[in-house]
């Protein structure tokens, strides 16, 4: 089957997570993604041995999904020679992205005005972590970044931490950030021959992340920015009820209609006849008294009698499912959300992290897991740099590939 | 200057924050879009965000900028012809609407796909075109409620915590998955469906804890939430209280770079043979070191490590409100970012 | 960003999360009010007249 990318070169010079899995994203459609990496070591992604103080495991399942259908060369790229081997790549490239510092980039002659000259058509891509002005060059990690944009804070229990949106949460919405401009870069480049620059950042992705409260803030909304205790919601009808075993979420609008449904499903005739919650205002203003209600009828049987009783009176509600249950949802496999590929490193098929894109004619794939460091660095320097054996044995002697 | 999409005709079926903010992403970059809104109900689920009155309707300007809006009736014989021209004129159509509601309207895939088949259609649902679930509705708590994760964001005895992360990462990526079919059929004429889900978008979002569950298959730590007390690197995905109650936040995975800095800014020896290697400090005496930590930080207000990251370039942070962040926490860099101004 | 909004003057909003040096993403325009512009996409992206517009405007077809 043919792919949505196909023909499309990308120079992916990235680390860790959100340039990474921006190139994943392109490569998942096809997209020719030549990874390049320092050859000591490569990207520090490869380094991982360990997450949430649990080891890996037999394969690095952190750097061969994010790396996965992408070639891999090693490139010192401190080096004149090393330099000389990525501008012949850039030639034949239409995208080039990097999560490397701007000065980085410079110290390396990689900025965007020098490899614009080589190729004009040529996508540029960056991740800075604040964006690209000032003097900000501190490391921008995810959790650095979700501080600041406040959309940690307002997440939990009044008086409780702040709530991290989960491991890598803010990389993985800048990756697609990311993404999402390249392709619109690219569709301009197809239509006017120019190619430009863009920059996605962590912090002006993150920013989005906390849209919906965020733009309310800026509104003059104080509030939104603030803790709210699940105890006291606008809407009792839709909130986070604990049952015998595990929690569920009701999504109920506030009507009386629905809340009869509500009794009915719970077999709670007084609470349908309470004088304080017959009216829409009134389960408003007396939230607390009717979550509390709530909760301790809910308290009494598992969550699975709730949700039948409730999907019985037409109420939508789901399980709030752990990890172990995502893995094995029918409905991620069906949609292959999840699925399998073949892993080399450990010679058996693994359960991998699916595609959460469709396109009908062009759907994405999982071909190959992660390269290995520099495993395409020979083959790509004949077939599609064209540089003569003498000439790659004489980059080898520089140490400008290993 | 030019714009990306200037040439690109969208329609935008929408009813969603999510899926509405989608079709804003490919207006700000020059596509032409098209709010398509109906005078008379299509349904009785047909529940539009009521206008607040009398005041800014921020979440509209945010969601619906740059589109234009046409209002018809679908029930009249000529409505339903104009719907007919707009989708054989338009290049992408954008929606979340259910599949019975768009068959009614002969604005499903098929429909539309007979009248022009080149259009990009894409469609946004809860759960996916496929599976038993797939006509749920597209609510975003109940997409978040079956990744995972919602269980383990909190502290330990904590409430579930939903973040509506999921539902941003859906907007994006049903723009993203529009725009890569876009280059398709610039190279090959052909178009076709485009689908993301709030599920696929909140497992986006939880990729590494997911993949990472995948792999490893077990663990207490994937499954209950971890005390902050108990991370498994003090020096990063950590918090700690300072003086006055906020909250400092400490990203260093490389602990090795940044140990000797943050040892001394705390008034502990870089040489305490108890931390000085990594693997000291992340597993011998990793919850020794949390426990020096969180008495240290305690010593001092949040404004006065807020100084000492900024003076030494840490990956570190006090943790503000939204408030306080606007006015002092971004970095003149983003806020430039953050205002526009780089964009005029 | 701030904008200026017709009915409550400056406002502050959140901005472009993209970058793009030759095609920046740009404020146009606020949200539409509902059929702002039936009669304006109907001319010039369906051809129709200025009479006709009126007519599907009387029988109520358009708004």
């Amino acid at each position: 089957m043919t792919k949505a990318l196909e023909g499309i070169r990308v120079v992916d010079l990235t680390v860790w997570f959100q340039g990474p899995v921006a190139a994943q994203h392109l490569a998942d459609f096809g997209a020719d993604v030549i990874k390049v990496e320092r050859p000591k070591g490569g990207d520090q992604g490869r380094g991982v041995r360990s997450i949430k103080a649990l080891p890996i495991g037999d394969w690095n399942q952190y750097f061969l999904v994010i790396n996965r259908n992408k070639k891999s060369m090693a490139i010192d790229l401190k080096k004149p020679e090393g330099q000389e081997i990525m501008y012949r790549l850039i030639e034949k490239a239409d995208v080039f992205l990097s999560n490397m510092g701007l000065a980085w980039l410079e110290a390396r002659n990689l900025s965007y005005d020098k490899l614009k000259a080589i190729n004009p058509r040529l996508v540029y891509a960056t991740n800075t972590g604040y964006g690209r002005f000032g003097g900000v060059d501190k490391p921008a990690f995810d959790m650095t970044v979700q501080a600041i944009t406040g959309a940690m804070a307002r997440l939990g229990e009044p008086g409780q931490p702040p709530i991290y949106l989960g491991m890598g949460s803010g990389d993985a919405y800048g990756g697609i950030m990311s993404a999402l401009g390249i392709m619109l870069a690219l569709y301009q480049r197809n239509r006017t021959g120019e190619g430009q620059y863009l920059d996605a950042s962590l912090y002006g992705a993150q920013l989005f992340l906390a849209a919906p409260y965020l733009q309310s803030f800026l509104a003059g909304n104080a509030k939104s920015a603030l803790q709210h205790s699940r105890k006291m919601v606008e809407n009792p009808l839709w909130n986070v009820y604990p049952t015998a075993d595990k929690w569920i979420y009701l999504c109920a609008e506030n009507t009386d209609d629905a809340f009869a449904r509500l009794c009915r499903a719970l077999g709670a005739a007084e609470l349908a006849e309470d004088s304080r919650f017959q009216t829409v205002d009134g389960r408003r203003a007396q939230s607390e008294a009717l979550v509390a209600a709530l909760d301790s009828h809910l308290e009494v049987k598992p969550h699975g009698d709730w949700l039948e009783a409730m999907q019985a009176q037409g109420l939508a509600s789901s399980p709030i499912n752990n990890l172990a249950d995502v893995a094995k949802d029918e409905q991620a496999w069906q949609n292959a959300y999840f699925t399998k590929a073949y892993c080399e490193e450990v010679k058996r098929e693994v359960d991998v992290r699916g595609l959460p894109v469709t396109l009908s004619k062009t759907p994405g794939e999982v071909a190959t897991l992660g390269p290995q460091l520099g495993q395409d660095t020979e083959i790509l320097m004949m077939d599609l740099l064209e540089y003569e054996w003498d000439e790659i044995e004489a980059f080898k002697a520089k140490g400008a590939i290993p | 200057m030019s714009n990306a999409l200037e040439d690109v005709i969208v329609l935008d079926l929408t009813r969603d924050f999510s899926t509405s903010l989608s079709a804003a992403f490919l207006a700000d970059f020059g596509g032409r879009v098209i709010r398509l809104e109906f005078l008379t109900a299509v349904d009785q689920a047909d529940h539009q965000l009521a206008p607040t009155k009398g005041t800014w309707d921020f979440e509209a300007d945010l969601i619906h900028r740059n589109k234009q809006s046409v209002a018809l009736d679908p029930a009249t014989d000529k409505g339903r012809e104009l719907l007919v021209e707009l989708t054989a004129k338009a290049d992408v159509l954008v929606t979340d609407w259910m599949m019975a509601e768009l068959a009614a309207l002969s604005l499903d895939y098929a429909s539309v796909s007979r009248i022009n088949p080149e259009i990009i259609y894409g469609r946004s649902s809860g759960f996916g075109p496929k599976g038993p679930d797939k006509d749920l509705p597209a609510i975003d708590e109940l997409a978040s409620a079956r990744t995972g994760m919602m269980p383990i964001l909190g502290q330990p005895g904590e409430p579930p915590v939903y973040t509506g992360a999921g539902a941003m990462h859906n907007s994006v990526m049903l723009a993203f998955g529009v725009v890569t079919a876009l280059i398709h059929r610039q190279a090959t004429g052909e178009g076709q469906e485009v689908d993301t889900s709030l599920f696929a978008a909140n497992m986006y979002g939880a990729s590494l804890d997911i993949q990472a569950f995948l792999a490893i298959g077990e663990g207490d730590r994937f499954i209950h939430p971890i005390s902050r007390l108990d991370v498994s690197n003090p020096m990063s995905g950590s918090l700690y209280p300072s003086k006055d109650g906020r909250w400092v936040t400490l990203t260093m995975p490389d602990t090795d770079r940044w140990w000797p800095g943050l040892a001394q800014a705390l008034g502990i020896d870089p040489e305490d043979d108890r931390f000085n290697t990594h693997d000291k400090r992340c597993e011998e005496n990793r919850l020794e070191l949390i426990h020096l930590f969180e008495e240290r930080f305690q010593t001092q207000p949040g404004s006065h490590w807020r100084q000492v990251f900024d003076e030494k370039q840490m990956s570190a942070d006090v943790i503000g409100r939204i408030a306080t962040s606007w006015s002092w926490t971004i970095p003149a860099s983003a806020r430039s970012r953050a205002w526009g101004s780089p964009f005029s | 960003m701030e904008l200026d909004h017709p009915s409550f003057g400056k406002v502050k909003s959140l901005g472009f999360p993209i970058f793009m040096s030759d095609s920046p993403a740009r404020l146009q325009s606020l949200a539409p009010c509902k059929g702002q512009h039936s009669g304006q996409v109907l001319h010039d992206l369906l051809g129709y007249s200025e009479d006709a517009i009126n007519q599907l405007t009387s029988d109520g077809v358009i708004a």
